[in-house]
């Protein structure tokens, strides 16, 4: 069972497992550690809840953080731009082969991003 | 006594063939637009997320050709939608991954 927590410096709302409160835990997106409480840094709208699938979830109120960046005109056309063929065929090439880590082509990527002049 | 601190497992991450493609490709794009070194931070910022806390993101859709979940996060100015085997602690970026309208970067 997962509870919300609110980062208390950067305000990223994360999911945490029950066992974790009373821990230690490290932001993932700012870094910042901090110690898991109950109830003084849940988010307002914790409640334990399995992830929903995309058809149940609800629209919480916008708070400040990267995924403002989402906006509904952009989610409903990364919906519909999404190719199901293939995104099957890459997680059976995943499944069957493994599939990449960055760090199999990060060079290839900083080549081709930032040329040498 | 101080509390241990708890370090939860990475999650592997993998990317398809045609998604290393697609990056390669909005890479140049990122260059000729001018925006190249923040693209390749992006790239990583959104890889290392990837591994320590994938639910960063959020469900996008599901899938109808099988049981699986697409969820999409950012990290300005890239967007990347993936899968996510909690049981495997997997991550599978297999959708093409795109950059977000300038005005949102």
């Amino acid at each position: 069972m997962t509870i919300g927590v609110v980062c208390p410096s950067c305000r990223q709302r994360l999911q945490a497992p029950e066992s974790a409160v009373g821990q230690k835990t490290e932001c993932p997106s700012c870094g910042t550690r901090f110690v898991v409480l109950s109830e003084s840094n849940s988010s307002p709208h914790a409640t334990p809840q399995p992830n929903p699938s995309a058809a149940e979830r609800q629209e919480t109120p916008a708070e400040e953080s990267p995924s403002d960046a989402l906006t509904p005109e952009i989610l409903a056309w990364a919906r519909q731009q999404l190719n199901e063929e293939e995104t099957v065929a890459g997680l059976r090439e995943i499944r069957e082969t493994g599939g990449l880590e960055l760090a199999d082509f990060l060079h290839d990527l900083q080549r081709e991003a930032i040329p040498r002049e | 006594m101080s509390e241990p601190f708890s370090q939860p497992t990475p999650y592997r991450v993998s990317y398809s063939e045609r998604v290393r493609q697609e990056l390669l490709r909005l890479a140049g794009q990122a260059r000729d637009q001018g925006f190249g070194p923040e693209f390749i931070a992006a790239v990583k910022e959104l890889d290392r997320r990837l591994r320590i806390y994938p639910q960063f993101g959020q469900p996008l859709c599901d899938l109808k050709l099988e049981p699986a979940q697409i969820w999409i996060g950012v990290v300005p100015p890239l967007v990347v939608r993936y899968v996510l085997d909690e049981e495997r602690r997997l991550v599978m970026v297999v959708a093409l991954p795109f950059l977000l309208p300038r005005a949102h970067s």
